[in-house]
């Protein structure tokens, strides 16, 4: 087997229109500043891509790129990110995956994947050491995620496929990789527009070492020792998987429930991850590596079944009133298999269901009934009768048939289960996330509400904590490596650990812009530059981070994107939840105005040209 | 002067502007049978003051305000009547003011008719003819004001509801209103304005009451609107603007919606940009396309309001419509550096053009061209006046 | 939705600029009355008056009023602010106290505001007119020209030619207003 020391920085750059590919290879200053992963491929799409382009046309290109950490063996790596022009919000979307491909991919020699053009018939790429195969996909095409992986992997590493409802353009269509997904703004439905089925890599070809091998066994130790004596990511998340959230969320208000209108529910615990972990037998169905093991599957109706992730069960069980494990499992199943985010779906259906009860729009759902749910998820997925309409996300809908206060999106994308109303902090988040509502950008809510360490009922030092929250996990995101790495590493470093609680949340509270200084997140930059053997500190890698960050946010304002849009859904602007204790209302132009301050934006949330000279952010000419 | 063979003009607005205008709504109020007025309005006029103003104007009045709501979001939707129909019957109002700009009035509208028939909801309620009589409702443009507000409709939840009854009573114009606004937003409404009065007397069909109501909006819009736009002091070009603005309103609700308007409408509602400003960034297009392309043309006598008299004789009437339609792409042109000069500085891509072509057709059911709307976007994203046709 | 997060609001009052229409009504009403017996013209226009003629000016809502009648000699007098009791044949509204403070501080002419439909008037047409042109001689006699010119609609010519009459008349009216 052959050996990669570092990081190969070889790109694919396939066109489907002319059936070619060429390679390129990444220039290394672009590694160093934008680390990789997500970055990297933000970084590329910007040179390629110019603004206004049809997400759904050829010019739109899909970015599958792997990290640096990918294939070294380094904790909880196994994952590979994708960014595209997303048809659903007309912005970037950026994806996190942590299924079998990414794997296959980086072994079989390539940093990543751009993927432009039209195929005329049905195709998926084969991916090998040598190049791109382009196959015919005409049998597979219309069968689901799972067979159409199956049809596949017999000869490959790992897949990446689509489903129906990226076939039929389902504005929020996902891409399946093993039973992980790239989940949000609709990737699935660029592929689909493409006509490419599934991109699939042989991988197992090349062995992908660190060059400086002493010191990056001495992090992993010092990571995986760190890993599993956090409580949440040795304890609760290695037991119960993320829906061990359910149970945190409730008793902190900030559960969706019933469309946004409540932020706890009684019955919330039948749904609680530890409730399903003793129901179900769960055991570990991760991605691969994986430390922390949060992926469950368990006997669900004598099936063995992957156990909904939280995100899931919030909005396609609570949000709807429904907490029956089961008829949640079935739906996520039907999504699973058709290839649709369930975050976007549950938040149309429950768009669906109040515009229903308020006679905006015609359907038989209902709160609190499980009835007509997996027959509307079908219809999206193939685009019939009412679900046509869905199938556009609740934005369109909303706009379309009215009760836009209660389509709780943000730049069209739907908001994870997660209510801001209880989180300040979060709700700023959500706001300003780049790709829409965003929980994945931003994880404030853990802080405000999880963990206690911030007041969350204030705008005080959020803008800086979101910015700097943003910045590292942008870059984690371009490692790449797992989001939930982000508890042990941070909290478990000797300065916070014994540190007292209450001294941590006066400094957090009081100045974060300060506090976070102090905040060691050494482990993330060391792993980069053991591996790769170039130099980063801390600092390095945080600007990295903020330059992903305002180049996302660029490429979102010429797209048209400015302050109208950093917004949150009038709901939760405006309505107070029963679980509310006092009469609140999020402060968001407050905590607006000093986001932008901080970011280096003007006051309309454009970045400022110094912001860009600053971060040495500029478009490449590429050609030359 | 044009008329058909057949009209109908209908108008029960009265307008009150100019000077201490405000004191008079207890005395409107009292002669509309009302003493408890609901205040509807939106968090901009509530904090620059609009609002204070207004509530001072009652001083001295024995008018008891029922409650000031002031948290109308961008839109009108069901909730939010809801709430303001909880309030309304909570405090035993009886009539209903609304301050500010097109959601407040749509809101105020929507009210109307759910406390006049005590439902509640709006849309158990279907037939305007089976309406209880309305309530009374007063107008207060505000600085954001956009001609839409004092017109026959109320957008509700993305949704129209059209009837007569909904015309304001009275439309208040007061320069204590008027209080400063961004440019952008000036120039918006006076495209609006500009949109609905120009395309509701360039109509075929168009009546000789509408027409003269049509021209004195364009006059007033056209003549005020570089005054209002150039400094917030001065109020009498902004009271005169409004004005305009406010007949605007009456205009289209007696002339069917023009392919302009319909895509200004459509075009805000897939990227959220100001319908004005998209509105009157087609306008000179879809003039220029009527023109040249369809039998029914466009009549000269437009000319009059836009260039005054003297030009108006100046020019010979084979070349009037013409001249008018090269007068609307000056003004756009002039506005350079307050609006972006074509749609496709408004950073809005090519692909979401189609669409919104496409949205503007079913809007009008029909009742446009086929492809005119396509082909008057395609000119319009990239600033090309339209070659060929009946020019010479 | 809370409702009382929106409360009621009651409007406050408005009592110096009341007070200061109270006393001008006062001055006015008692000048009308002197002038009456001055002034010539005044005389001629009360005289084609109706008999039983008393008119009402006032501020709606309930603000101060003036009440100018002829009694049974068929001598012009004022009647107080209070109407009870009293056959008001003209009765002249003004809608506001601003409207009213407008035309008391002679920002606007007593004509001006009558077209800007300050007045509300009820009764004969011709008797307002006539009331009005009263109001505009009264105004050319107890103020100086230079304010008097900016109230009333044509500043009279006869003034200017007589002087003594003028004068005369304003000392006569300002005596008799004031004295009891």
């Amino acid at each position: 087997m052959q050996e990669i020391i570092g990081t190969s920085s070889k790109i694919l750059e396939v066109d489907l229109t002319k059936r070619s590919f060429k390679v390129y290879n990444v220039d290394p200053l672009d590694t160093k500043l934008y680390i990789g992963g997500k970055g990297l491929a933000l970084k590329m799409l910007y040179d390629r891509m110019e603004p206004g382009v049809d997400p759904l046309g050829e010019d739109n290109i899909i970015a599958v790129t792997t990290g640096v950490l990918l294939g070294t063996g380094a904790p909880c790596s196994g994952r590979f990110a994708a960014v595209t022009k997303s048809p659903l919000t007309g912005i970037m979307t950026s994806c996190s995956c942590g299924g079998a491909f990414g794997m296959a991919l980086k072994t079989s020699g390539w940093d990543g994947i751009l993927v432009k053009g039209k195929s005329k018939t049905p195709v998926y790429l084969y991916i090998d050491s040598k190049g791109v195969d382009f196959r015919d996909a005409k049998k597979i095409w219309g069968l689901d995620t799972r067979k159409a992986q199956a049809a596949i992997e017999k000869d490959s590493g790992g897949t990446l496929a689509i489903g129906p409802a990226g076939e039929n353009l389902v504005r929020f269509a996902n891409v399946a990789s093993g039973h992980r997904f790239l989940g949000r703004g609709g990737i699935g439905a660029v592929m689909g527009s493409k006509n490419l089925k599934a991109i699939s890599a042989k991988g197992g070809e090349y062995k992908i070492l660190p060059v400086k091998q002493i010191k990056f066994d001495k992090t992993k130790k010092k990571a995986t020792d760190y890993i599993n004596r956090n409580d949440i990511t040795g304890g609760s998340y290695r037991n119960f998987g993320t829906n061990a959230n359910v149970n945190l969320s409730n008793a902190g208000g900030i559960l969706p429930v019933k469309n946004f209108t409540g932020g706890s529910h009684g019955e919330a615990h039948k749904i609680s991850g530890e409730a399903m972990a003793e129901r179900f037998k769960t055991s570990y169905s991760t991605c691969k590596p994986c430390t922390i093991l949060c992926g469950h599957k368990g006997n669900i109706n004598g099936e063995i079944r992957q156990i909904p992730e939280y995100e899931t069960i919030g909005l396609m069980g609570s949000n709807l009133e429904i907490f029956d494990p089961v008829k949640i499992s079935d739906w996520n199943e039907i999504c699973s298999l058709m290839g649709m985010d369930t975050i976007t779906a549950g938040g149309t259906l429950a768009w669906a269901m109040e515009a229903g009860e308020k006679g905006l729009f015609k359907t038989d759902l209902k709160f609190g009934s499980p009835d007509g749910v997996s027959e509307i998820l079908k219809d999206i997925a193939n685009l019939k009768g009412a679900g046509k309409d869905l199938a556009m996300g609740s934005k369109f809908c909303s706009k379309k048939y009215g009760g836009e206060d209660f389509a709780i999106q943000v730049k069209g994308m739907e908001m994870p289960a997660y209510d801001p109303r209880g989180s300040f902090g979060q709700g700023l988040a959500y706001a300003v996330a780049n790709r829409g509502a965003c929980h994945v950008a931003n994880s404030v809510f853990a802080l405000e509400v999880y963990m206690d360490l911030i007041e969350p009922y204030t705008y005080r030092s959020k803008a800086s904590l979101v910015k700097f929250q943003e910045d590292v996990i942008s870059s984690v995101n371009s490692l790449q490596t797992c989001l939930f790495t982000a508890f042990p590493y941070q909290l478990e470093t000797p300065l916070l650990k014994y540190s007292p609680k209450f001294v941590l949340k006066i400094l957090m509270t009081a100045m974060a812009a300060v506090a976070v200084r102090f905040i060691d997140i050494s482990l993330w930059p060391e792993f980069w530059s053991s591996i790769t053997g170039q130099r980063m500190g801390i600092t390095s890698f945080i600007r990295a981070g903020e330059r992903i960050q305002v180049l996302e946010r660029l490429m979102n304002t010429n797209e048209g994107i400015s302050r109208k849009d950093d917004t949150l859904p009038a709901r939760l602007l405006t309505e107070t939840r029963k679980c509310d204790t006092k009469e609140r209302a999020i402060p968001l132009e407050k905590m607006l105005n000093r986001y932008y301050m901080v970011r280096g934006y003007d006051k309309n949330g454009i970045p400022k040209p110094r912001t860009l000279k600053k971060l040495k952010i500029k478009k490449a000419a590429l050609g030359v | 002067m044009h008329i058909p063979d057949y009209f109908e003009f209908y108008n029960k607005t009265k307008i009150n502007s100019g000077k201490a205008a405000l004191e008079n709504i207890p005395y409107e109020l009292e002669s509309m049978n009302a003493v408890k007025p609901l205040i509807i309005t939106d968090k901009k006029s509530a904090k620059n003051g609009t609002v204070k103003a207004f509530i001072k104007s009652f001083y001295n009045s024995g008018v008891t305000i029922g409650a000031v709501y002031d948290e109308v979001p961008g839109y009108a939707s069901a909730a939010l009547l809801q709430n303001l129909s909880k309030l309304f019957q909570d405090r035993g109002c009886d009539s209903i003011i609304a301050i500010g700009g097109d959601a407040a009035a749509s809101a105020a509208k929507g009210l109307n008719i759910m406390v006049s028939n005590k439902t509640d909801s709006l849309l158990m309620f279907e037939d305007m003819t089976k309406s209880a009589p309305l309530k009374p409702f007063i107008f207060i443009p505000s600085s954001e004001a956009m001609g839409t507000e004092t017109s026959n409709e109320a957008v509700i939840d993305s949704r129209i509801y059209k009837s007569d009854d909904l015309f304001p009573d009275l439309v208040l114009i007061d320069k204590r209103m008027l209080k400063w606004t961004e440019k952008k937003n000036t120039a918006s409404s006076a495209m609006l304005a500009l949109t609905q009065a120009i395309e509701a007397c360039t109509f075929s069909e168009s009546n000789p009451i509408n027409d003269a109501f049509a021209y004195a909006a364009i006059e007033l819009v056209y003549e005020n609107f570089a005054g209002a736009l150039k400094c917030h002091c001065n109020k009498k070009e902004k009271t005169g603007f409004i004005n305009g603005v406010a007949i605007s309103g009456i205009v289209y609700s007696n002339a069917p919606e023009g392919l302009a308007r319909a895509i200004g409408f459509e075009m805000e509602k897939l990227t959220g940009l100001p319908a004005g400003l998209c509105a009157g960034l087609v306008l000179p297009y879809s003039l220029d396309y009527k023109f040249r392309f369809e039998k029914t043309g466009v009549r000269g006598e437009l000319l009059l309001p836009l260039a005054g008299i003297e030009n108006y004789c100046a020019i010979h009437e084979s070349e009037r419509a013409e001249k008018s339609v090269e007068l609307l792409y000056l003004l756009i042109d002039n506005l350079e550096g307050v609006i972006p000069g074509r749609i496709k500085d408004m950073n809005i891509p090519m692909y979401m053009i189609k669409k919104i072509a496409e949205a503007a057709e079913v809007r009008g059911g029909g009742k446009y061209r086929k492809g005119a709307a396509l082909e008057i976007l395609e000119h319009a994203y990239e600033g090309i006046p339209f070659k060929g046709g009946k020019s010479k | 939705m809370n409702v009382n997060k929106f409360p009621e609001i009651k409007p406050k009052g408005k009592l110096i600029k009341k007070i200061y229409v109270a006393v001008m009504l006062w001055i006015v009403g008692r000048a009308i009355q002197a002038a009456a017996k001055v002034d010539r013209e005044v005389k001629e226009e009360f005289s084609a008056l109706r008999d039983d003629f008393m008119v009402k000016l006032w501020v709606a809502p309930g603000g101060p009023a003036m009440i100018i009648g002829k009694d049974k000699k068929g001598v012009v007098k004022y009647l107080g602010w209070n109407d009870k009791g009293k056959k008001v044949t003209l009765d002249m509204k003004i809608k506001n106290i601003e409207g009213a403070i407008l035309v008391f501080t002679f920002q606007e002419g007593t004509c001006e505001a009558f077209c800007n439909d300050r007045f509300i008037v009820s009764g004969d047409l011709p008797d307002a007119l006539i009331f009005v042109r009263v109001l505009n001689i009264i105004e050319v006699y107890l103020l100086p020209k230079i304010i008097t010119s900016l109230a009333v609609k044509r500043y009279p010519k006869w003034s200017q030619m007589n002087p003594l009459r003028k004068f005369g008349g304003r000392v006569l009216i300002y005596i008799r207003a004031f004295t009891f």
